[in-house]
């Protein structure tokens, strides 16, 4: 059966969505049927619409049968609705674009929400899911992932999981292809893929011995990694990939809708740990763990803060006196948390925004209805007068009511989903489950529940008006223009006042939000971003298994870049500035040892080499730089940044001083500081920098040397455009060693925006939900004042003919506007102050009641005001007196 | 309105049920109103005066077996109760009585 056979599948999952379950199957077999039916009648065209209409009429009929029987879709009910839009198109274009506005910006944002918050994670029962993780606050540190040592205590010895895993990400030189590939992989300990509840959809997850240290190199490789490099086949299983250097077999597929951490994953490897001779190991890999069923975080977390002791007492490393020095706590989160992160507050704050622009939507409608309400007062009455059921009318009204309403939905729903696709492009990469995101069932849903509350919304005033009303006293009244009532008038006016105050409230957040964007562009950076390339290169310990054959690389592959025409200076360190690493280490000094139980502060720890700096703009503030014979040589020196040496040095002066990292009871080489750098935010712009220590490139480090020089940052100043030289950079580092891919290309430039980017996506929406509120709210302040001054064309024709000055006039018609948009504007300056403190966790250094945002916004809606208030004072000045007078 | 009147379109579905017999089920009613009336009908009228029908026990309904023409989907079945003959036989009995000698005037416009 082909699928035009079938009913708008849309529609049908919508009316699926609203019919009782007692009733679904046989209406919509009945609504097939008809369906086909008329297709063959009268071609598929009017049967998806037909099949639309009825879709859309649903929830009148399914939630509410009086509101059925008024509105009867009947063609003469229709053609009468259509016929009365026709008249005024003015009316109908400004009331379906104000509605599609509105339910489309909310309908997109609704879409985000539900996607981003309102979903549960795809895995197993996520409610039992949680996160482990630490703080130590006394040490200035407020996350700290898990670590083995950790992991296994925990393990053993809890009794609220059902089981415990640590995971984490890590990158790999993927060979054997084409050419080499820097690849993202997951490790994580085999009860990961149990904690989840994912299985293999080929072969199996891993077994707990390939968990041990010298368990076999296997790995489990995603879907789309399976689809892309083996077709789907099923002969993938046993093949082997080599990663860096290295054969590992390919045990498991994961099924395509497994997704964790990061979308981009080709595969999973095991972490190794033996409980039995494991080591504590350092705080890097996440801790995930699945809940005992009743079991609560809270109780959880309850749970293993007790076991803390008993970590001690395994890895004496950690003793009680320091966990207690540096504050150590276990955190137990719902593990969606983690994974919607900072991006909750943001995300609500524009579902509230929108939702204030549909308000101003609705308001603006209703108010053009009871506009149109008050010129259909004598028809209405001469309708009735000759006999017209009542109930009819109100149903003809209704009826227009839903079809304007149901017409601007699905306008709306058009915007929206042209917006979210302009939304999944230009959105932030850490936008969590962005992929997700789309039009739902839920989403219609939404929409259809929408439609239906507008519906009853402005259909109940017309019928409300005209309720009221004498028959006798509408027609008895002649004239045509003078039926102003106080009532509506009142009303009218009450629903503008409501809108400018929600378009103040707008411009409030927009505006705080863009004080906060441009404080984050004041940051002080610390470096000079501009015309700066930079990406990243792995050396395989296959093939660089020590530090001599590592800085040798380096520094042969700098002195060939640095050689090509447009370069100024290149260096190396191991991460770039803002790419958000945040790994720590102890800092010992040697003429200071650390008191037996006392925690050492911590430091950032950097390799770099001497053209890091340089090429950075990072300042030099006292001592020396490092130079190249430092990094040859692998001399025991080190930098320390600004701000390592305002927490360790309390004043004194730092150089020549010995320091080391490590723990205390085993130091590393000591070192001595030469010279002190700028600070830099490594992590993210609104974080203050850490302290951060420099050692040369190549420091036969014992400990943390090979791993902070084997993968680095390679960064170059350039006099051309950045990305001009890429092509060249491949060519010499092919001639050094074909088998080694590049990564992360990008000019810092680009780093330093991305930092910034999921603040200027909150406030890119929230500067549209304002403009859009604005420029609503305005049209509805013009629409009520020219109506206003329309009704009073006599009077002012009374005025002029007496002598009144049209700037007299003017001002009249002015100061009723203005009246109009003070009450606006205080009322939105106080629901502004009452709601603008939800917002404060998303601003950056500008208070949630920032007086210049505030009185800024004011200042804007008023002159947005006078604007639209002056063309009908303009008109009425220009009021022919003879003309008026003539039309009584 | 009293339990037992019957709304102008319910009398137009208790007749569409009777004419289609063993055949009546919500899209046969439906196409039976519009066919006969000319009126263009929604769906949802018919199930909001069917519903009303089976709470005046007027009518009652029985779920088919599933049809693929639909699907796969089962139709609900209708059929006039024994009281729902006698009220819309009231009804037709008003409307006779009140036609009565009007025919010329009536057919004139048809």
């Amino acid at each position: 059966m082909s699928t035009r056979d079938r009913p708008p599948a849309v529609a049908e999952r919508l009316l699926a969505l609203l019919l009782p379950a007692k009733e679904r199957n046989s209406i919509l077999g009945d609504l097939e049927e008809n369906y086909r039916v008329r297709r063959a009648d009268r071609g598929g065209a009017r049967a998806r619409i037909w099949y639309w209409g009825q879709a859309v009429a649903a929830p009148l009929w399914i939630w509410g049968e009086r509101g059925a029987s008024m509105i009867t879709l009947s063609g003469q009910d229709i053609r009468y609705a259509a016929r009365s839009f026709r008249r005024s198109p003015g009316f109908t274009a400004v009331a379906l674009a104000t509605l599609a506005l509105g339910i489309g910006a909310t309908t997109a944002i609704f879409s985000v929400v539900n996607a981003v918050l309102l979903e549960g994670l795809p895995y197993q029962e996520p409610d039992r899911l949680v996160d482990i993780s630490h703080t130590a606050l006394g040490i200035d540190i407020e996350r700290l992932p898990s670590s083995i040592g950790m992991h296994l205590v925990y393990g053993e010895q809890n009794r609220s999981f059902e089981e415990v895993a640590l995971y984490g990400n890590t990158t790999a030189n993927l060979t054997g292809g084409d050419v080499p590939e820097r690849v993202r992989l997951g490790v994580a300990t085999p009860s990961l893929f149990r904690v989840l509840g994912v299985d293999a959809i080929r072969g199996r997850t891993f077994t707990e011995e390939e968990g041990l240290p010298d368990g076999p190199a296997v790995l489990l490789i995603t879907h789309r990694f399976w689809t892309d490099r083996f077709g789907a086949g099923a002969d993938a299983i046993g093949q082997t990939l080599m990663l860096n250097g290295l054969p590992n077999e390919i045990v498991g597929v994961l099924p395509e809708s497994f997704e964790f951490i990061d979308p981009e994953l080709v595969a999973w490897r095991p972490i190794a740990v033996d409980p039995a001779t494991a080591e504590f190991g350092g705080f890097n890999q996440p801790g995930l763990a699945r809940l005992r069923p009743g079991v609560t975080p809270e109780q959880a977390q309850a749970d293993l803060a007790g076991l803390l002791p008993a970590v001690s007492e395994r890895f004496p490393l950690l003793s009680v006196e320091m966990m207690r020095n540096a504050a150590l706590t276990v955190e137990v989160r719902p593990y969606i948390d983690v994974v919607v992160g900072n991006v909750r507050t943001a995300l609500w704050i524009l579902m509230g925004t929108v939702s204030f622009v549909l308000l101003i939507a609705c308001a603006n409608v209703a108010n053009l209805l009871l506009v149109r309400a008050e010129g259909r007062q004598r028809e209405v009455a001469l309708r009735t007068a000759m006999g017209a059921d009542r109930g009819h009318l109100y149903g003809q009204f209704l009826t227009e009511s839903f079809l304007l309403a149901s017409a601007g939905g699905l306008l709306g729903l058009g915007l929206a989903t042209q917006g979210l696709r302009l939304l999944r492009t230009l959105g932030p990469d850490n936008l969590p489950r962005m992929n997700q995101i789309g039009v739902s069932g839920d989403v219609l849903l939404f929409t259809a529940i929408t439609i239906l509350a507008a519906t009853v919304v402005f259909g109940i005033i017309p019928v409300l008006r005209h309720r009221d009303a004498g028959t006798a006293a509408a027609l008895r009244d002649g004239s045509r223009g003078a039926t102003v009532s106080k009532g509506g008038q009142r009303a009218r006016t009450l629903l503008v006042v409501s809108q400018v105050a929600f378009a103040l409230i707008l411009l409030v957040g927009s505006g705080l939000m863009l004080r906060s964007f441009g404080r984050l562009q004041d940051v002080e950076l610390g470096f000079d971003p501009e015309s700066v390339l930079t990406f990243r290169l792995s050396l395989p310990s296959t093939s660089y298994p020590d530090m001599e054959s590592t800085t040798a690389f380096h520094l042969a592959f700098l002195d060939r870049i640095e050689a090509i025409p447009g370069v100024d200076v290149a260096g190396v360190s191991s991460f770039i500035p803002l790419t958000g690493f945040t790994a720590v280490d102890p800092l010992l000094l040697e003429d200071r040892p650390t008191e037996p139980g006392g925690v050492p502060p911590v430091v950032a720890s950097r390799a770099a080499s001497p053209g890091y700096f340089e090429a950075l703009g990072i300042p030099l503030r006292s001592g020396r730089m490092l130079e190249r014979a430092d990094a040859q040589q692998r001399l025991p020196v080190v930098l320390l940044s600004e701000r390592a040496v305002a927490t360790f040095f309390e004043g004194r002066d730092p150089l020549g001083r010995n320091v080391a990292q490590g723990i205390p009871q085993q130091p590393d080489a000591w070192s001595q500081v030469v010279g002190v750098v700028g600070d830099v935010p490594y992590v993210s712009l609104t974080e203050r920098p850490m302290g951060t220590v420099y050692f040369p490139v190549g420091r036969a480090d014992r400990v943390r040397g090979m791993w902070l020089s084997s993968s680095l940052d390679y960064v170059a100043r350039t006099a051309v455009p950045p990305t001009s030289i890429v092509p060249v950079v491949r060519r010499a580092l092919a001639e050094l060693d074909p088998s080694l891919p590049i990564a992360n290309i990008r000019t810092l430039e680009e780093v330093t925006r991305r930092a910034g980017a999921q603040m200027q996506f909150t406030m890119i929406m929230l500067a549209i939900a304002a403009a859009v509120g604005l420029l609503l709210g305005s049209v509805g302040l013009y629409g009520v004042i020219s109506y206003v001054t329309t009704q009073r064309t006599q009077e002012i024709g009374v005025r002029i003919a007496l002598g009144a000055e049209a700037g007299v006039v003017r001002a009249m018609v002015m100061r009723q506007g203005m009246a109009v948009a003070a009450a606006g504007v205080a009322l939105g300056l106080f629901g502004a102050w009452a709601l603008s403190r939800f917002m404060e966790s998303i601003l950056y250094e500008v208070s949630a009641t920032d007086p210049v945002t505030f009185i800024g916004v004011s200042a804007v809606l008023v002159v947005v005001a006078a604007a639209a208030t002056w063309l009908p004072a303009y008109r009425a000045a220009r009021i022919d007196p003879a003309l008026a007078l003539r039309q009584e | 309105m009293s339990r037992d009147t019957l709304g102008e379109f319910e009398k137009l579905v208790l007749l569409a049920i009777l004419r289609l017999g063993p055949e009546a089920y919500g899209a046969t009613i439906l196409r039976e109103i519009e066919e006969r009336t000319g009126r263009t009908v929604t769906a949802g009228a018919v199930y909001v005066a069917l519903r009303r029908l089976e709470k005046k026990l007027a009518v009652r309904s029985e779920l088919g077996s599933p049809t693929p023409e639909r699907g796969g989907r089962p139709k609900r079945f209708f059929e006039v109760t024994a009281h729902g003959l006698l009220t819309l036989r009231a009804a037709s009995r008003e409307w006779n009585a009140m036609v009565a000698g009007l025919d010329g005037m009536l057919e004139r416009d048809a």
